[in-house]
């Protein structure tokens, strides 16, 4: 047993140590069985009072039941099988007795003694692995009947107040109009107005994230101008902005420039502002308090084969870029494998268009017949501007500084290294500066998108009828809160997980490769 | 300039001496004109920003209708809080300035001392440095007393203020013994200031307690104070004549601490017997922008002991706890705020198996520090995974134990390196706490949309009182993230 480590001059020789009295490993005896009596008599106590008790759940009484034996057998286990190991007990260690124990010597020492070397079998109260595992169980115990009882509480709630317990209410009627859903009646079910809710939670969030990176990009970059009015004006907006609380922004939007703003009314006495294209009676605009419209495009007959046609265009371009990259590695001529696809792509739709007779066309906004409503064209609500716009801008101001941040973050002799060797300002930034960044800048920039899309949620504020929106509504109606609830965060969360993976992907692949 | 140089830098100029400053012309040409597109942006950010500074200027000054908010300032600042118990407020105002005055005071006396140890002085803040330091909440301050009708709000603000500085400055000058007593009597003030608004009750009896039984416990681990015990006290129970070994002192100490916490526990709970319930304002009548700042410190203060538990368990080797903590950490940073508020507000209670329903603003605030905790987890753990591996084992080759290791070499260095990150946070958690105007909290936000819910302002100075409230959240946060890159600063995060 003797090591180098012992130092301290310790009792190397175990059979030099006194051996210990048989009183007092009596008193350990004692100490044992009395925990495990102690530990007898009160589970079964327990178990008694548990089986009188009336359980209508066999899940609960399972649950109970582990609860109420998974102590007590562990203790019991821990006493037998400690003494049936190593020949020690938790009674030996309360008198101050201990084992020692190596696969081959065994000893009974007189006291704890620091100094004695550690056995070579610990007892299992004292086992790494044990410990390890009976935390993991007790934690996921512990965890799973809080859950349980929470979950128990809303059931019995749940039939107090007569709610229904199950989805089937997904198939009702939803029975109030959602704003701008001229496709949803009535009488449609659930399902449907959560998931129109649904594609305007993502139309919202997918041109949030567009204006705030362009924004973004644009301000963080103006942040790092050489001129001096332009830095500081693109700062004054990053420290404006990101210091305000969203649901601000949108309503200063949806309420202060849109509704009480200077736009015209929109109703049947009092037409909009239209913009009209010069030389014709259409408009390519319509501006109001409450509708904005844009030209959009309509889709004619063979759309669909149109749309079969850009996916092989778009495959024809991609192999274009391998070649090019390929011909590239090989020749060293440069790639231009944007340039290359880009225009691939370019001639085979302007060839398919063409040969197609238009497959698409213009359809302008216009005020119908009772000057209520825009027919024609691309028209949204003001609450969907103010959205956007509002969310837009905030974010923008959070991706300046992430896009600010990153281009600071690239060494300094990156940008000393490019001088060495001749490069133009431009080149400079698109060769060296930016691929680097880049790589910082991503990680960030996805946690700010996925906030963006949970502030979406926001747009319940200007009556934007998002996802959030039609939640509330339908459980003002009467449909079981829980469930709708589950379902909106189910939703949020795939949103969530999908656009922080396929980010994450893309991130992946332009981090550098280390070995 | 050749492009073989790199040119150079605007911040340059800050390094020259100042007999060296360019005169003006040449240093327009140099970073406004340098390039003719960069004058070109020159001229357009200079008209563009001249026609927001009329239009702004015109609306701040000529045409902003301001009666709206001087109107209903009572209703923005405290909502619905009872108009016959203002003054709790300003006791509570005079009593939380004595307490920041003691802690900053306190904060100054210990930098002053460090200087004098390390031979190293800081310079202290000189008055203009103050002001660029907190101009904007200056601005809101000014802005808001402005607006008042009458006289005694200036009056106490800036009284309070003046009693502040003047805590300030004494305890700026008290010995070094003074300096524990001076954060628990800081920490008290800021408990009973609370008290008095709310009336003495059961909460106000833990808390206190909590606080005088933290500062008793570590009054008796105090090791002068045991070794006092140790030797001039004959222990009854031993009855042993040899001087008193390391581990009779610890077996001492923990008796000692076991005692001192059961006194003051006991002596406290007889106060407040003695005192009685006083009355006060319950919290559900807490309301305005008020509400904002008690909400978002309640939450902060209640999210981060949890996130340190949720940081330290994603952290951990046992993987049943390490998923328990992620998945949690990850649902509630991947729902929005608003479905938990919503839950806050629906069924909460249908959770808890509560007879009495809890007030909204008890629920908002239990959803509010759920939502924070899951962020500053994450905060917490970038702190903890900051710190290096060599340091842990460091721990380890000296014979600390796990917790050990955690609570006296990882935990401080992990949560010196993320403070700045927890404030950024803060910032945003006190952002966030716009939301709970959605349901029907009457925070800062929602006590502006009251004023337009009265006939008489129901499409008055919309834009006027979104201003408003947006400059006090602006103004306060402002301040805040300029405080959080100073202490970036001062702590050389990332540079060491």
């Amino acid at each position: 047993m003797s090591g180098p480590t012992d130092l301290s001059g310790p009792p190397t020789d175990l059979t030099a140590i006194p051996s210990v009295s048989s009183r007092r490993r009596l008193l350990a005896l004692l100490v044992d069985l009395l925990v495990l009596a102690l530990v007898g008599v009160i589970s079964v106590w327990q178990l008694g009072l548990r089986l009188l008790a009336d359980y209508s759940d066999i899940l609960e009484l399972a649950l109970a039941w582990l609860f109420l034996l998974a102590v007590p057998v562990a203790i019991v286990a821990i006493v037998l099988i400690d003494a049936a190991r190593i020949g020690q007990t938790p009674g030996m260690a309360a008198v101050g007795i201990r084992t020692i124990h190596d696969g081959t010597t065994k000893r009974v020492l007189p006291s704890v003694d620091p100094r004695v070397p550690e056995p070579g079998i610990p007892a299992l109260w004292r086992d790494v692995r044990v410990l390890r595992l009976a935390g993991q169980v007790l934690a996921v115990v512990v965890v799973v009947a809080l859950i349980r009882w929470m979950f128990h509480n809303l059931v019995v709630k749940m039939d107090e107040l007569g709610l229904p317990k199950d989805f089937n209410f997904l198939e009702k009627p939803y029975g109030v109009a959602v704003r701008d859903a001229y496709g949803l009646d009535v009488r449609d079910p659930v399902w449907k107005a959560l998931l129109i809710g649904l594609q305007n939670t993502v139309l919202a969030s997918v041109v949030g994230v567009f204006i705030a990176t362009v924004v973004g990009v644009f301000v963080g970059i103006a942040r790092l101008s050489s001129n001096w009015l332009v830095a500081k004006a693109a700062s004054l907006y990053v420290e404006t902005l990101r210091n305000i609380p969203p649901l601000v922004v949108i309503v200063f939007f949806g309420f202060a420039i849109f509704t009480f703003g200077p736009f015209p009314q929109f109703n049947a006495n009092n037409p909009p502002w239209q913009g009209k294209i010069p030389g014709s009676d259409s408009n390519w605009i319509i501006v109001s308090k409450d509708r904005w419209a844009i030209p959009s495009l309509t889709v004619e007959g063979n759309a669909g084969l149109f749309w079969v046609l850009v996916l092989i265009a778009a495959m024809v371009a991609g192999a274009v870029a391998i070649w090019r990259t390929r011909l590239s590695n090989d020749t060293g001529e440069p790639h231009h494998r944007v340039l290359w696809s880009l225009g691939v792509f370019a001639a085979i739709l302007m060839a398919c268009f063409i040969a197609m007779g238009g497959p698409y066309s213009w359809s302008l906004p216009a005020v119908s017949e009772n000057g209520r409503r825009v027919v024609g064209g691309f028209s949204t609500n003001s609450g969907y501007m103010a959205l956007t716009l509002g969310l837009g801008l905030y974010t923008a101001s959070f991706v300046a500084e992430i896009i600010r941040g990153s281009i600071l973050a690239v060494p300094k002799g990156q940008t000393e290294a490019a001088y060495a060797v001749a490069l133009k300002p431009g080149q400079r930034y698109r060769h060296v500066v930016l691929p680097q960044a880049q790589r910082i800048a991503i990680p960030p920039f996805i946690s700010e998108c996925a906030n963006l899309i949970k502030n979406t949620s926001l747009g319940i504020a200007v009556a934007y009828p998002d996802l959030t929106q039609i939640t509330i509504t339908g459980w003002g109606i009467n449909f079981p809160a829980p469930q709708l609830l589950v379902v909106l965060m189910l939703v949020y969360l795939i949103i969530n997980f999908v656009v922080s993976g396929l980010l994450n992907l893309y991130n992946r692949s332009i981090q550098l490769k280390e070995r | 300039m050749t492009a073989t140089h790199p040119p150079s830098d605007s911040g340059q100029q800050k390094n020259l001496p100042p007999d060296m400053r360019l005169p003006p012309a040449v240093w327009a040409r140099k970073n406004l004109f340098n390039t003719w597109y960069n004058g070109v942006a020159t001229v357009v950010a200079v008209v563009v920003g001249a026609i927001l500074v009329y239009y702004g200027g015109r609306f701040v000054f000529v045409t902003g209708q301001w009666e709206a908010v001087r109107k209903n300032l009572t209703l923005l600042m405290v909502g619905i809080f009872p108009r016959d118990e203002l003054w709790r407020l300003v006791v509570q105002m005079y009593l939380v300035a004595t307490a920041l005055g003691l802690a900053w005071g306190t904060v100054t006396a210990r930098s002053q001392d460090r200087a004098e140890d390390t031979g190293v002085f800081a310079r202290l803040p000189s008055p203009i440095d103050l002001l660029r330091r907190y101009w904007a909440i200056l601005l809101l301050l000014a802005f808001i007393l402005g607006l008042t009708r009458t006289i005694w709000p200036t009056l106490f603000t800036l009284s309070a203020v003046a009693v502040g500085l003047g805590v300030r400055s004494i305890a700026a000058h008290l010995p070094r013994s003074a300096r524990r007593p001076c954060w628990y009597a800081a920490a008290f003030m800021g408990i009973v200031s609370f008290q008095v608004v709310s009336g003495a009750n059961g909460s106000a009896w833990w808390w206190t307690s909590g606080l005088f039984a933290f500062a008793a416990f570590k009054f008796a681990s105090a090791r002068d104070f045991t070794r006092l015990l140790g030797t001039s006290m004959v222990w009854p129970i031993s009855g042993r004549s040899r001087p008193f070994t390391a581990k009779d002192l610890a077996r001492i100490k923990r008796v000692v601490q076991i005692l001192a916490v059961v006194a003051v526990v006991v002596v406290v709970r007889v106060a407040y017997s003695l005192i009685g319930e006083t009355s006060g304002v319950s919290w559900d009548k807490w309301s305005g922008l008020y509400l904002t700042l008690v909400a978002s410190g309640a939450a902060i203060t209640l999210s981060f002991p949890l996130s340190l538990l949720l940081a330290m368990g994603r952290r951990s080797s046992l993987p049943a706890v390490r998923w328990l903590c992620v998945a949690y950490i990850e649902i509630f940073r991947g729902i929005p705020f608003i479905c938990l508020l919503l839950v806050a507000k629906t069924f909460i209670d249908f959770f808890l198996d509560v007879d009495t329903p809890l007030s909204l603003i008890t629920r908002t605030i239990i959803a509010f520090t759920i939502f924070s905790s899951a962020y500053l987890a994450e905060v917490v753990r970038g702190g903890l995974q900051a710190v290096p591996r060599g340091q842990i084992e460091a721990g380890q080759a000296i014979g600390l134990q796990p917790p050990g290791v955690m609570r006296l070499i990882v935990l401080p260095q992990a949560l010196r390196a993320v403070i700045p990150a927890m404030v950024g946070q803060f910032i945003s958690l006190f952002k966030d706490s716009s939301l709970f105007a959605i349901i029907s909290v009457v925070e800062f936000f929602r006590a502006r949309e009251l004023i337009h819910s009265q006939q008489e302002f129901s499409t008055l100075a919309i834009a006027e009182t979104l201003v408003f409230v947006a400059f006090g959240y602006w103004a306060l946060s402002y301040t805040m993230s300029k405080e959080s890159q100073r202490l970036e600063r001062h702590l050389g995060v990332g540079e060491r």
